[in-house]
């Protein structure tokens, strides 16, 4: 049977062309349609979009003159635009630091094979799940100031202690970025419990002989075994936090857009008012900005694949 | 062999791919033929729910009636003004698959949207053939064409100006007549506010914030500052913008204490049961009747004109048109002529809460509200609405700007300055 199956494969090459039975030039052919498609999709596209950002097309029909640096100007002096760059910078803090502490609380918790591990990783995965659109609507309404979470606040006796949550005209911002940790936490969780997972029996064992109590266990020996494991959460919150839109798409943009994102002033400047030129200029910036967030990271799996 | 056999089944493959758009291609010239139109025709609307879905129902069962072989793929997308199908709208149109019709405010807008882009064809081959030239009102005809030609066919008149109340609530706070200028809706609001009622409603929300300035704009302009506003001969640094900017601010001031905080759904729900924060007034075009009478409550709601808007009739037409490349062109203009037609105007209006365009509509049909507006149609100074006068990116700016003034910064002068900007930005004048 298996003699069978290897002279099978040597036939496979003698069915073809001869200029086809190089390795190489078969893993060639194998691979051009996805660089094709990547290469127009992808990256043509980032160039059309560039190349869109300094157009004139600023209304419905196509106008492709070139308006050389007009688009970013605007882009620059616009006072929304600055709202939503501090915007940004809140959500990134709030929204990475969350998602990476509690994930890694949670998968420490996990970690001690505690009964009903299986049930509670289900649970702390669930939100991932759900669509933002849902847990968008939900926490939305625990969070309205007059009702919701409020509501449990002054029940227990707390009256005068009534955050705005997500309406507060300056820092709403963070209350949205409970939403998002709420959402992703428990896949940085999955992360990390796949890390510790990973770190062998015996380096434990080591360091508890040694007379490591669980704190400095975690800090000289999991946490620096797990640098990989938080650089990928890194990338993945931060790019998640510059591509931001379903937030603000469902609970608004708030007073004096508190919660507007880049993506959602994007899509609007795009698609509402048909300024085609500087949406694509907030497109192009967005992809810039995710340039120093995603490029530590390419650096790295290359690194390790040399090695 | 074997190998040839290989390379010649991946050549009939390649050969079979690239002959499918061909065969997929639709025939242009099928309108010549007088075939009986068959196969689905998609039409896009932005009525989704309420008087609206009962009166596209309603002409869409004309419509079956009429062209029995005919699918009518209903492609409404809801959200309040279409701000959703346009988006969607917008990505096919952009995408060259447009629908085969799709639902429009008459006016500046589709003409710099669409038909200036070239995407229309025009329609006057239909407005002959239905004869529509002459049950249309010039006014109307002027607005839906370009350079002469018309491009959608209207389907309704809706008033955008009405004020709305709870005789209950009013009644509460001891007002026997509504106001009639803003000196007496401030008063009447106090009363209410002592009666523990909010006075209006409202909502954190671009577009209604668009709809309801336009409303504060009207009670300070006369019709041709208003107009003049739009056309260029009016500069937007005019007293009246501000005056009318610092007059929707006041009145924000008596809505219910959450507005901010709750969606404009939230607030017609409301409106429409009895809860401590129902608004005594809602300010909003007519095809909120449709909405009242859908929840049976027109016992509980009277009319009158907005403050300071005496013998004024803003007016929006829905309409639908004819994008190049519809996929069915035949039965789009089929979905037309029933548009334009007496039966379905006639089906469509008395529920979605409009008036037909037409001028034999059957006046019988219509409900007391709708022959009061009919009757007003023909008597007010008619003014179309913003959305009928501006390019699609200044209705998204001016929403913005003034949410972002009542719900932030609170600085009139800012938000006039922004104003002035945005029209500049939007070619008004030019």
């Amino acid at each position: 049977m298996h003699s069978e199956l290897s002279a099978r494969a040597k036939s496979l090459p003698a069915l073809l062309p001869k200029w086809l039975r190089d390795d190489r030039r078969i893993a060639i052919l194998v691979l051009a349609p996805s660089i094709i498609a990547v290469a127009v999709f992808i990256y043509i596209f980032m160039g059309w979009t560039l190349y869109i950002s300094v157009s004139n097309w600023d209304r419905p029909a196509l106008d492709l003159s070139f308006a050389g640096l007009k688009n970013w100007q605007r882009l620059v002096n616009d006072p929304r635009f600055h709202i939503d760059l501090r915007n940004l910078v809140l959500f990134a803090v709030g929204y990475m630091s969350q998602c990476i502490v509690i994930g890694f609380l949670l998968a420490a918790l996990l970690n001690d094979r505690i009964r009903g591990e299986v049930f509670f990783r289900t649970v702390f995965l669930m939100p991932f799940a759900v669509s933002a659109v849902v847990s968008g609507t939900a926490w939305r309404w625990l969070q309205v100031p007059s009702a919701g979470i409020n509501l449990l606040i002054a029940n227990l006796g707390f009256e005068n202690f009534r955050p705005l949550w997500y309406m507060h005209p300056k820092l709403g911002m963070l209350a949205i970025t409970i939403m998002g940790a709420w959402q992703f936490s428990g896949f940085v969780m999955a992360l990390y419990l796949a890390g510790l997972r990973a770190i062998p029996d015996e380096l434990r064992e080591a360091a508890v002989i040694d007379g490591a109590g669980t704190v400095a266990l975690y800090r000289h020996v999991f946490i620096p075994m797990l640098r990989p494991v938080t650089f990928t959460a890194i990338v993945l919150t931060g790019a998640g936090s510059i591509g931001n839109f379903e937030i603000p798409s469902i609970i608004g943009t708030g007073p004096g857009f508190a919660t507007d994102t880049l993506g959602f002033y994007m899509f609007e400047q795009t698609f509402r008012s048909s300024r085609y030129g500087l949406g694509a200029a907030v497109a192009t910036f967005m992809l810039f900005l995710s340039i120093p967030v995603v490029l530590p990271y390419l650096i790295s799996v290359l690194r390790e694949e040399k090695e | 062999m074997k190998r040839y056999c290989l390379v010649l089944l991946i050549i009939v493959s390649l050969a079979l791919a690239a002959c499918q758009p061909v065969a997929t291609e639709p025939a242009s010239d099928m309108s010549m033929e007088a075939a009986e139109p068959s196969g689905t025709v998609e039409v896009f609307s932005w009525w989704s729910g309420g008087g609206e879905l009962a009166g596209l129902d309603a002409i869409i069962e004309v419509f079956n009636a009429r062209y029995p072989d005919v699918e009518f793929d209903n492609a409404a997308i809801g959200g309040g003004d279409g701000v959703n199908m346009k988006t969607v709208l917008e990505t096919r149109m952009l995408g060259g698959e447009p629908p085969d019709s799709f639902q429009v405010w008459a006016g500046v807008g589709v003409v710099e949207d669409h038909v200036v882009p070239g995407r229309m064809e025009g329609l006057d081959f239909l407005f002959s053939e239905e004869g529509l030239y002459d049950v249309f009102p010039q006014s109307v005809i002027d607005n839906v064409s370009y350079e002469g030609t018309p491009y959608v066919v209207p389907v309704n008149i809706h008033r955008q100006n009405v004020m709305w109340y709870r005789l209950d609530r009013f009644e509460a706070a001891g007002i026997t007549e509504p106001p009639t200028n803003w000196d007496e809706f401030f008063v009447a609001a106090e009363q209410l506010k002592e009666a523990g009622i909010p006075a209006i409603g409202g909502a954190s929300l671009g577009a209604l914030a668009f709809h309801t300035y336009n409303y504060f704009l009207n009670s300070v302009t006369d019709g041709e500052t208003y107009l003049g506003l739009f056309d260029g001969s009016v500069g937007w640094d005019a007293p009246e913008v501000a005056e009318a900017l610092e007059l929707h601010m006041r009145a924000m001031e008596y809505a219910s204490g959450d507005w901010l905080e709750v969606g404009w759904g939230d607030q017609v729900e409301r409106f429409a049961a009895d809860y401590d924060e129902t608004p005594a007034i809602i300010l909003m075009g007519d095809w909120f009747w449709g909405f009242i009478k859908s929840e049976g409550i027109e016992e509980l709601v009277g009319w009158a004109d907005i403050p300071d808007h005496q013998g004024k009739y803003v007016w929006v037409a829905d309409s639908f048109g004819l994008p190049k490349n519809a996929p069915n062109r035949d039965n789009a203009i089929a979905w037309l002529k029933v548009v334009a037609s007496k039966d379905g105007q006639d089906a469509f209006n008395p529920l979605k809460g409009s008036i037909p365009v037409r001028t034999d509509g059957d006046v019988s049909l219509y409900d007391e509200y709708l022959r009061e507006s009919m009757d007003a149609w023909q008597t007010h100074e008619l003014l179309p609405f913003i959305g009928g006068l501006v390019r699609q990116s200044f209705v998204t700016d001016l929403g913005n700007i003034v949410n972002n003034m009542l719900t932030g910064h609170g600085d009139v002068a800012r938000a006039q300055e922004e104003l002035i900007q945005a029209a500049k930005d939007s070619g008004i004048g030019e």
